[in-house]
């Protein structure tokens, strides 16, 4: 069994076929995450006895057979956001350093339904803010692709965990693009789905409105499969909806795909998109087009603003988020003073990074008395326009495609310094967040460690709760 | 276009202790984001509501009875760094000076 090659699927296949045991495979991955991922640094913590009990657990339950599915035994990776009761949980923070959770997210719970295998909470930017992992606390992952280069953030842990083979799959969370913009960096699958069909219980907020865990994982098929489990109307998010999903979902009739129309705006195919990324867009289109999908120009007339619009909206919101990890309930500095505002400002200002206080600041700006009209109510605004672009689009295509990101993996400390530079990375994902919209990112084609060049991704949008269209395309195309 | 003093009072407000040094690099990164956000000026959006997700929000009702939230309440008070029989203890709020 190469682990490299392994698929939910084929994990699935083989341990039908009894080839392996959830336990030896658990073993393997454990084995290259010992060896290898100290010149990767995917986790934050590894649950090595714990996977294997789980692994064991898996086992005995496919001997009796009973009630197994597609993830009993599979190896998973974690961000670092999400809460498990019991465990350390840190959200990549100091402030969060030595926090154990006492309650678990309701994904885990229904993974743990399932019975997948925990290996570890993977590395991710402070509070999932950044695009290159850079901003973690701990220290920033490499991309398996080329070690001088970033794996992409916030969930950057999580696909270098799948691209460089120390986790089958993995989950993630997408604000603005967290998800989809690693994914793309490390040439694996990764899927923000439609706002509110995965319950936000338990995942640590960043910004309320723009926030959804997704999977993160090797192939559109499997993609499908770990999303399957973890979406659904949950009474502990107010916000999460039930979405009308069909076996299509997971077993889609590809000749219905077929006669979906693609729809290509001309606002996402503009200056600044390096060459690589160009040429694989093109590589993309024309593998569509001989499947027999039909394209269509369109335009999204407000996509220029889409970048201001979130930097105003999402630093609004975390300001507030962020506003509770104050030195009462969670983590505190040692400090002399006596007095809790100045444990406020002593625990804040020692236990945030510079990118957390930045975008606490700009919020705080941004919802400030004189200044809220000009940014914030005016970012709403913009933020209905924007919405509106894509409703519009979608009646006259199912399906928008998009590159995921303007250039390839970028090095290490290149943007570091310089926040706008950074926040630019998000040009081509963050409009999805604001419409609440469904969208996967898919490799443009198979990319292999050490052989090819590095990967780029491109973005399939589907209209709210039509994941099923964004997907049959991505297995149609990967399956050819 | 931002001031230093702009960046101390926003900390002011966000209660975060900011080092001198960080005020001036906060106060140039500003000047940039802020400088990129002047696109958003040019937008004619007079006659547009302000929305607050990109899903449409519906009310949404249930039965008025406990949810199982699902927290270890041990756990939980564990995690304060001060508790006193189960509270969550705090400092003082005000200091000597004030009273």
């Amino acid at each position: 069994m190469d682990i490299h090659n392994l698929t939910i699927k084929s994990f699935r296949e083989g341990i039908q076929k009894k080839e392996f045991s959830s336990e030896e495979v658990t073993q393997e991955f454990l084995k290259n995450i010992e060896k290898n991922d100290p010149s990767i640094g995917s986790y934050i913590s590894v649950f090595k006895n714990e996977a294997i009990n789980e692994a064991k657990q898996a086992d005995n339950l496919i001997k009796k057979a009973d009630k197994t599915s597609f993830l009993t035994g599979v190896p998973l990776a974690l961000k670092d956001n999400l809460v498990i009761e019991g465990t350390k949980t840190t959200a990549a923070s100091k402030i969060l350093e030595s926090y154990n959770a006492s309650y678990t997210a309701t994904v885990i719970e229904k993974l743990r339904k399932e019975h997948a295998v925990f290996l570890g909470k993977t590395n991710m930017d402070e509070f999932a803010m950044g695009a290159s992992t850079e901003n973690s606390a701990f220290h920033t992952t490499k991309n398996p692709y080329d070690t001088s280069r970033v794996p992409g953030g916030s969930s950057g842990g999580s696909t270098a965990a799948v691209a460089g083979g120390f986790a089958l799959a993995a989950l993630g969370s997408d604000t603005g693009g967290s998800i989809r913009q690693p994914a793309a960096f490390c040439g694996v699958v990764g899927m923000k789905p439609t706002y509110g069909t995965v319950s936000r219980f338990g995942l640590i907020d960043m910004a309320s409105s723009l926030d959804q865990i997704g999977p993160i994982t090797k192939s559109v098929e499997d993609a499908a499969i770990l999303f399957d489990v973890i979406k659904g109307k949950d009474p502990r998010d107010a916000t999460s909806v039930e979405g009308n999903y069909t076996k299509e979902l997971l077993n889609p009739d590809f000749n219905k795909t077929k006669e979906l129309t693609i729809g290509i705006p001309k606002e996402y195919f503009i200056e600044g998109l390096s060459e690589e990324v160009k040429k694989g867009m093109n590589v993309a289109i024309q593998k569509f087009k001989k499947l027999g999908i039909s394209f269509k120009e369109i335009t999204l007339p407000h996509t220029k603003y889409a970048l201001s619009c979130y930097y105003i909206i999402m630093p609004a919101e975390v300001s507030t988020n962020l506003a509770r990890f104050d030195g009462i309930r969670y983590g505190r500095e040692k400090t002399n003073t006596k007095t809790l505002r100045d444990i406020y400002f002593e625990t804040k200002g020692k236990g945030f990074g510079t990118e957390s206080k930045r975008r606490i600041l700009l919020g705080t700006f941004v919802l400030s008395s004189g200044y809220h009209d000009a940014y914030y109510t005016k970012a709403q605004k913009v933020r209905r326009l924007i919405t509106d672009d894509f409703k519009k689009a979608f009646e006259d295509v199912d399906v928008i495609f998009a590159p995921t990101t303007p250039t390839t993996a970028f090095k290490i400390g290149e943007k570091a310094k310089d926040p706008l530079s950074m926040y630019l990375s998000d040009i081509f994902t963050v409009a999805v967040n604001l419409a609440g919209l469904p969208a996967v990112s898919i490799p443009v084609r198979k990319y292999e460690i050490g052989k090819s060049g590095l990967p780029v991704g491109f973005q399939l949008i589907g209209k709210h709760f039509r994941e099923q269209d964004i997907l049959s395309l991505g297995m149609l195309y990967e399956k050819n | 276009m931002i001031s230093k003093d702009e960046i101390k009072r926003l900390a002011e407000l966000a209660r975060i202790k900011i080092e001198p040094l960080e005020e001036e690099g906060l106060a140039h990164d500003f000047e940039n984001i802020l400088g990129y956000f002047d696109e958003l000026k040019k937008l004619n959006t007079e006659d547009i509501l302000p929305i607050t997700g990109g899903t449409e929000n519906k009310s949404v009702f249930r039965e008025d009875e406990e949810i199982e939230d699902g927290f270890n309440k041990d756990l939980l008070i564990n995690q304060f760094p001060e508790s006193e029989k189960g509270f969550l203890k705090v400092p003082q709020i005000f200091s000597n000076d004030d009273e």
